[in-house]
């Protein structure tokens, strides 16, 4: 055996690998002529696919930023309006601001001076002053410090703990009038806050 | 289709020892020059890059397809090359590609092809044997592993040596030997010539 025949057929030739090659010599390729239709023609490299492709890639590129962009605007947008919000809840806090705000929120058919009324009471110039605000929301949304944010988060707490009085409030008037024995209100208290 | 395919199994084949992208566009290679031509309109330059390269298609074809459909696919496989030419980007790896486009062309045939009867020739008794011998060898081949029994036919059927082989299908010689050597061991085995030649010592 000599591996030399095997690759390139050079030195000592191997008897078996010469016996395969000539029986297996009748299945070699036999020249046949090519010949080539007058009709085609080999086809030039088309730039177009690829030239799509990218226009495709960068359109959904400034899609995907466009809406990238717009989410980011309204989330900036809800913060303006929280922070406009809890502004105007300051603004409109009553003169005593150690007063139960209880009583403020709650209960407008006892307080004839509901926020409702409030907002309507208020000076002329007081509201100009408010709606000239609205034009300057990047100006006060950049200049709310840590402070103004916790007064806000009280106000909030506030806001929730009115509501809930009142809930509790027409939970008792309807029990009331369907004549539901009042529930326990110390065993409910956390219901209260 | 079937030359973004080849391409791609191309570079996955020939990746270390493809040469490097400065050297690739010089046309070094005769195969160069002709692909050069015939994309410049010369279509006789095509009939001689047909001539160097039929043999090879021949025996990638013979190791995968039935014998009766050899030669139509090979008339098939230069006319899509031909076809497709321009989309060739490496000039000197022309024959990688081809043989990539023939290797597919062949999977495709046994994906889409119906049962088929091979049609016996008629011939002299002398060759009717031969033919017969070699038809039942190739058989054999068949049944090696792909990357041996196309190596093995080349050199075998097609009488192609090492570095022709190596150098037609854009295979490095190294791994040309290697498949040669052990397809040959294995097809040893199998036709029992190891056994005789250990009988006959």
């Amino acid at each position: 055996m000599n591996n030399d025949y095997l690759w390139d057929r050079t030195g000592e030739p191997d008897a078996e690998v010469q016996q395969l090659e000539d029986v297996l010599e009748t299945l070699r390729y036999q020249p046949l002529p090519f010949e080539l239709p007058a009709a085609v023609k080999p086809a030039h490299r088309s730039w177009l696919v690829p030239a799509l492709a990218i226009a495709a890639a960068i359109a959904f590129m400034i899609l995907a930023g466009g809406i990238w962009l717009r989410l980011q605007q309204q989330s900036r947008s809800n913060r303006r309006d929280l922070a406009k919000v809890s502004r105007e809840s300051r603004t409109t806090r009553p003169a005593a601001p150690d007063s139960p705000v209880v009583e403020n929120v709650s209960a407008p058919d006892r307080d004839p001076d509901g926020p409702a009324a409030q907002r309507n009471s208020l000076p002329r110039r007081n509201r100009m002053v408010r709606i000239s605000n609205r034009n300057q929301f990047p100006r006060l949304r950049n200049e709310m410090s840590a402070t103004e944010r916790v007064e806000a988060e009280a106000a909030k707490d506030q806001l929730m703990l009115a509501l809930r009085v009142v809930s509790a409030k027409l939970n008792l008037a309807q029990r009331k009038t369907q004549s539901i024995p009042a529930t326990n209100n110390i065993r409910n208290q956390h219901k209260l806050g | 289709m079937y030359e973004a395919e080849a391409t791609a199994d191309m570079l996955l084949m020939t990746a270390q020892s493809a040469p490097a992208p400065a050297h690739r566009e010089a046309p070094s290679s005769p195969e160069a020059l002709l692909i050069r031509a015939v994309l410049a309109g010369n279509r006789d330059s095509f009939a001689s890059l047909y001539e160097l390269y039929a043999p090879m298609v021949h025996g990638i074809l013979l190791a995968r397809v039935p014998r009766t459909e050899v030669e139509d696919l090979v008339q098939d496989i230069f006319l899509h090359a031909f076809k497709k030419l321009a989309t060739l980007r490496d000039a000197n790896a022309f024959g990688g590609w081809l043989a990539m486009i023939t290797r597919n062309r062949a999977m495709d045939f046994h994906r889409y092809a119906r049962a088929t009867i091979e049609v016996k020739e008629e011939h002299a008794i002398g060759d009717r044997r031969k033919k017969a011998k070699a038809e039942e060898i190739l058989n054999v081949i068949r049944s090696l592993p792909d990357a041996y029994r196309e190596t093995l036919v080349l050199r075998l059927v097609e009488g192609m040596t090492g570095p022709e082989i190596a150098s037609r299908t854009g295979l490095t010689a190294a791994s040309v030997r290697v498949n040669l050597h052990r397809g040959m061991k294995l097809l040893r085995a199998k036709l029992g010539m190891q056994e005789e030649a250990e009988t006959r010592a």
